[in-house]
């Protein structure tokens, strides 16, 4: 309806808020869940600014995620691209029983764990060195002080998340680097929370030390080899 | 290292050498409560293996924070777009071949048909039952 289509928009940050009641059958939705139950409703009619909507409020976070986890821009537009497109094709078959953003994430992960599986059978398993570190633009506003570190160190910490196995990268990359509680990443990988903590956590220490053995300064700058 | 430390810690817990393991991890994520924070950090102070650790740790996600946010490329959202429009276009071109049912029915008529014939020319179906016969001869029958 053209009166949706003008009034309803998607909240911003639906991951912001993990305490989603519709998740467990309780209390009725907040306001949040209405609207994405709308918004769901426009865009399984096949409503395609909704749809618009929905890449605009995602891809950010769709393609962070898939270029921490492949390493290369290139790559990371690509099955970003195809992430999408899956999510279009497989829309009318999303029974909401998880935020929208939830699912959208996991159809993420499960994308880059068989890009980066696939490429293992190929035997690239090393990307590292090509490695794109560059920080990227967005379609609005450019923010290239965001990227906080120098390129020579984003290269090495992305040299090191590759070293991590996918399942360990993929819980790093969710908390550490995209700031999501361990609810949201629970739900994500979807494992037990406690599952989530102890794999983190040995998967911190493992980068730690590969950092250490790389010699990461204190302060976050590279230490050696530099001046 | 000689055990992980329980909390409430107690003064025993030094002295045996226990160290703080994944309670360092929920130091750094801020999960800890505040008497447990202060037994922590009490316990960094006096030991140098934990504080290390700690550090170390401290960096790692200060690096990993320092990655940025990496944001779609310019143009990300209406390449998407054209794509799954493309894709929607051949799906409904797919549709509108099925939404013939005529001239499907047809063709899969014809080629029952020609199986049946070419099954019965091969298997010699129908030899001897059916047999072509003279016309009755028209010479001799008077018209009434």
């Amino acid at each position: 309806m053209a009166s949706e289509a003008s009034t309803v928009s998607l909240p911003v940050g639906v991951l912001d808020d993990p305490e989603d009641p519709s998740e467990d059958g309780g209390p009725p939705p907040d306001r949040a869940g209405l609207f994405e139950r709308i918004f769901l409703r426009r865009l399984r009619r096949g409503d395609q600014r909704a749809f618009a909507d929905l890449v605009k409020q995602h891809q950010d976070r769709v393609y962070s995620l898939c270029l921490r986890m492949l390493g290369d821009a290139a790559e990371a537009e690509d099955l970003s691209q195809e992430v999408f497109l899956a999510v279009h094709r497989h829309l009318p078959r999303f029974r909401g029983e998880c935020r929208l953003s939830t699912w959208i994430f996991r159809v993420t992960r499960n994308h880059c764990l068989n890009r980066i599986k696939s490429a293992e059978r190929r035997g690239a398993t090393e990307r590292a060195a090509q490695v794109d570190t560059e920080p990227v633009l967005s379609e609005g506003a450019p923010e290239p002080d965001k990227a906080l570190l120098g390129a020579e160190e984003r290269r090495r910490v992305q040299a090191a998340l590759a070293r991590l196995s996918a399942e360990h990268r993929l819980l790093v990359v969710l908390r550490d680097i995209e700031g999501l509680s361990y609810e949201d990443v629970a739900r994500i990988a979807e494992l037990p929370a406690g599952t989530v903590k102890s794999r983190l956590h040995r998967a911190r220490s493992a980068l730690a030390r590969l950092l250490a053995a790389e010699g990461m300064a204190p302060d976050g700058a590279v230490a050696g080899g530099r001046s | 290292m000689n055990g992980v430390l329980e909390f409430p810690m107690r003064h025993e817990d030094h002295l045996r050498g226990a160290h703080l393991g994944e309670k360092l991890h929920e130091l750094l994520d801020g999960e800890l409560t505040r008497p447990e924070q202060e037994n922590a950090l009490a316990h960094l102070s006096e030991c140098d293996a934990c504080a290390a650790e700690h550090d170390r740790l401290a960096e790692t996600l200060t690096a990993l924070r320092g990655l940025g946010e990496a944001r779609a490329p310019r143009g990300f959202s209406s390449r998407v777009l054209r794509r799954t429009r493309a894709h929607r276009r051949g799906r409904l071109r797919l549709v509108a071949h099925l939404r013939a049912p005529y001239e499907v029915a047809v063709v899969v008529l014809l080629a029952a048909a020609l199986a049946v014939l070419v099954m019965g020319q091969t298997f010699g179906w129908g030899e001897g039952r059916f047999e072509w016969t003279e016309p009755p001869p028209t010479t001799g029958i008077k018209n009434p």
